[in-house]
């Protein structure tokens, strides 16, 4: 049923989705006080696509998001990334895949705070022993417009500047997926604009796969897809 | 990822500072020691006092290390339990298991080099110490000069212990970093409280109990080192045991701060109780410090008591002598002050020590006539009789005897006379030396070097004052001084002790300094809900009390316990000792610590107290 599963450290495969989750079931807790937060969910996220997973509090999006990028297990079902079977991946790997395929914006906390703003965006790259594309590097950093602030402590940047420099260091990796998880969340309006757009550039100009948890509806506006969420479930 | 490490221990470099001082205290001790010794052996000086001091002083540095290895280790745990968010975020970014391990032993390795560096420096300060004790009157020893030889063995050893403490408490909180998950950047993860090793509980109880076992067993049979391996049984055991041992004492101090200092002092209070592994971790460290310092305090006062008693067989109202530097039996005395001082009618009696010098080696035998001796001294004859020491004989003390393995009938040759032992007495702290008939004094070329002189002061006084130089010692100079030399090798013992208790400082520093930047949000709320900065102090306060009183009741006991032990095992020893506890020097010295627990509590107080409470509980 899925053609391309299971194949490790396969870049060919160019049709397969991004990102996939089938039939994933995830709870938390114990006994009568278990939470079902995914509950047999099925999608997946096509290459090249931007999309925004949008529900109420409490319906799995952010569980949802974990599980798809490996961060946390699943109880059941398979979730692949860019055609890799997360299951049963050890943990090296894991971190491999993280580090080489995945970029990651969350709401805050995204920037090591003893770390300049240049440093947290070669981080990726630092950790991985690699030297990053130096005109890629310099595309990037105009992009996200930050210039001027790189030699500053994440501290220094003002809220919209930290939520660029995550986008753009997700992008310096030029990763299969690049997750978000409520990225406008401490972002006045304006500035939510800004950034949104950004990721829409990504998209659109760099040919980035994104996808966005988000349940501010201005924000799923920029997405090409919208896929709305409620009780651990895809409706 | 250095940069990371480097960065991180700059932006906490107040505690990155305080970390080091843990190791500081100990390196400084060690390379000290080891500047004295190298610059003895460059200025050829070889004085066994010099090794004692030596080895007490590698000891006490050794402990020190060992209280600064427990702080570290604990500094270095909280540091990573406080970035565990950042650690996740590390591991999103893909920083794998390693690498993050790596980071954090980096952090201790920094610290350590840190503080050895420093505590190089501080060794200096240390070896000038030293150097003013040996050469003060009360330790006999001397070493001149004004510089240090500071070899490269000594910067090594200073490199090497200090970074060895630091790396090796660092790895149990590299391993602990490794651990955290990726997700952890994103959520709160429910710390894990349970899970105690049940290995580390067992050796915990196996240490304890062995420690403790140790007592009785070196007292009924005077062993020593079964004493001292006890000890630091006990003091491992204690620490592996940890909150087993620490919370139920943590709970006493309960209702006392509830009533002292109310809701902030019950709040402070539960600060320290509901993170029982951590507060059994910093009063431990404190422990060690107090227990030896304890230990020290009893030790001391135990042998003073037996000294003051042993002080009553000197009967004689006043010992003369010439004193040269520290020798009280400096230079000879004239024949002339011996024999106008007889025939004074206010003078009972004169009894003269007398020495004869062998002109070549300067070898001197120095002994006094026991019939007359008696007369001032109560010489408490173990074996033979005083009044066997007729020409011929002699009398030994019996230290000397066991030493030299002299028993009654032994002949002594000295310098072409053959002595027989006749006699063999308690020596007593005034007077060691040989006893000798007064037949066999008279025929040697003897001149006197101290006499005990009984009857009127002023007459004496008169007659002496034509003797420049000559000093008259009434009983209690002559007790002040033995005792002056005890306390001066006490203050040592206990400023060392002293040294390794405020190293457990540091640490209920750290620890008040590390729980207040975990619980800003916490404290913001109180703040907002009408909690004063008073009250905010007064908890952070509750807390080092806390701590502070577990460490110092834990330390009492244990040193007690085993300050009692070492009493009895040394009661037969040269130096005898009776139990006492100095009720007074102990109060003191806990309520110091006390003292110094709470003013080790300010800064982190008034950090507490000036948290922005808008700020604190508007960050995420």
């Amino acid at each position: 049923m899925w053609p391309w599963s299971a194949r490790p450290d396969d870049d060919e495969v160019t049709d397969a989705p991004a990102a996939a989750a089938v039939d994933v079931t995830k709870r938390y807790g114990r006994g009568p006080a278990a939470v079902t937060a995914l509950d047999g969910v099925t999608v997946e996220f096509a290459s090249g696509g931007y999309t925004a997973v949008m529900g109420p509090s409490g319906s799995g999006k952010s569980t949802l998001l974990h599980c798809l990028a490996g961060l946390d297990t699943v109880d059941s079902g398979t979730v692949y990334l860019g055609g890799t079977d997360l299951g049963g991946l050890p943990e090296r790997e894991l971190t491999r895949l993280r580090r080489d395929r995945v970029g990651f914006v969350f709401q805050s906390f995204n920037l090591v705070p003893v770390l300049t703003a240049r440093e947290n965006l070669l981080l990726p790259c630092r950790l991985a022993g690699r030297r990053p594309d130096r005109a890629w590097l310099a595309q990037v950093i105009d992009a996200a417009g930050l210039g001027q602030r790189l030699g500053h402590r994440p501290a220094e940047l003002s809220g919209g500047q930290q939520q660029r420099l995550a986008v753009a260091r997700a992008l310096v990796g030029r990763p299969a997926v690049i997750f978000a998880d409520e990225p406008t969340g401490n972002l006045d309006s304006g500035t939510s604009a800004g950034l949104l757009a950004f990721l829409r550039r990504a998209v659109d100009e760099f040919g980035q796969t994104v996808v966005m948890v988000t349940h501010d509806p201005v924000a799923a506006g920029y997405a090409d897809r919208v896929i709305q969420m409620v009780d651990g479930t895809v409706s | 990822m250095i940069r990371w490490t480097v960065r991180g221990l700059a932006a906490r470099w107040w505690r990155a500072a305080m970390t080091s001082l843990a190791a500081v205290v100990g390196v400084a001790m060690v390379s000290g020691t080891l500047m004295v010794s190298d610059t003895a052996d460059a200025l050829g000086v070889h004085d066994p006092n010099l090794d004692i001091v030596r080895i007490v002083m590698l000891l006490a540095g050794g402990v020190a290390l060992l209280v600064g290895a427990f702080t570290v280790n604990l500094t270095v745990s909280v540091t990573v339990a406080q970035r565990t968010r950042e650690l996740g975020l590390l591991r999103c970014l893909g920083a794998d298991v390693r690498q993050v391990r790596r980071a954090v032993m980096l952090e201790g390795l920094v610290v350590g080099v840190l503080g050895s560096a420093v505590g190089l420096v501080g060794g200096y300060g240390v070896a000038t110490a030293l150097r003013a004790f040996i050469n003060t009157s009360v330790f006999p020893g001397d070493l001149p000069g004004q510089s240090f030889v500071v070899s490269a063995r000594t910067v090594l050893a200073a490199l090497v212990v200090g970074c060895v403490v630091t790396v090796v408490s660092g790895l149990g909180p590299a391993r602990r970093a490794g651990r955290v998950p990726p997700i952890a950047a994103l959520r709160d993860l429910p710390r894990r409280t349970g899970g105690r090793h049940r290995i580390r509980t067992a050796i915990g109880v196996l240490c304890t109990a062995t420690g403790i076992a140790a007592v009785p067993l070196a007292v009924a049979t005077a062993a020593g080192p079964a004493l001292l391996v006890g000890t630091v049984a006990t003091l491992v055991g204690v620490r592996l045991l940890g909150p087993t041992v620490t919370t139920p004492l943590a709970r006493i101090v309960g209702p006392p701060l509830a009533r002292t200092g109310g809701v902030a002092g019950t709040l402070g209070w539960h600060n320290a109780v509901r993170n029982p592994e951590r507060t059994a971790a910093t009063a431990t460290a404190l422990m060690i410090g107090v227990a030896l310092l304890t230990l020290v305090n009893v030790l001391f006062a135990s042998t003073r008591a037996p000294m003051a008693a042993e002080h009553a067989r000197d009967r004689a109202d006043f010992e003369l002598s010439a004193p040269v530097g520290d020798d009280e039996w400096g230079t000879p005395l004239s024949p002339d002050l011996e024999r106008q001082l007889r025939e004074l009618p206010e003078v009972a009696t004169v009894v003269p020590v007398r020495c004869w010098t062998d002109k070549g080696s300067e070898d001197r035998l120095c002994g006094a006539d026991p019939a007359v001796l008696s007369r001032v001294m109560d010489l408490d004859v173990v074996e033979g009789s005083v009044a066997d020491v007729t020409a011929g004989g002699i009398g030994v003390n019996e230290a000397s005897a066991a030493a030299g393995g002299w028993t009654i009938g032994t002949p002594l040759t000295f310098q072409g006379h053959t002595f027989t032992v006749r006699a063999i007495y308690r020596s007593l702290y005034t007077f060691s030396e040989f006893l000798i008939s007064g037949a066999d004094l008279d025929q040697l070329d003897t001149e006197p070097i101290a006499l005990y002189v009984e009857g009127e002061r002023g007459a004496v006084d008169r007659v002496v004052a034509a003797y420049p130089g000559v000093e008259v010692r009434d009983r209690d100079q002559r007790l002040g001084r033995e005792l002056d030399q005890m306390s001066g090798a006490a203050a040592v013992y206990r400023t060392l002790t002293g040294l390794a208790t405020l190293v457990g400082l540091f640490g209920v520093v750290n620890i008040l300094a590390l729980s207040i930047v975990e619980r800003r949000r916490e404290v913001g709320l109180l703040r907002a809900v009408g909690m004063q900065r008073r009250q905010v102090r007064t908890m952070i306060r509750a807390e080092a009390m806390t701590v502070v009183f577990v460490g110092t009741t834990l330390g009492l006991g244990l040193g007690l316990m085993y300050g009692w032990a070492a009493a009895r095992v040394l009661e037969h020893s040269s130096m005898p000792t009776r139990f006492a506890v100095p009720v007074l020097a102990i109060a003191l010295s806990t309520a110091v610590i006390e003292a110094a627990g709470l003013a080790a509590a300010a800064l982190p107080a008034r950090w507490a107290a000036r948290i922005d409470v808008l700020r604190a509980i508007a960050t995420e």
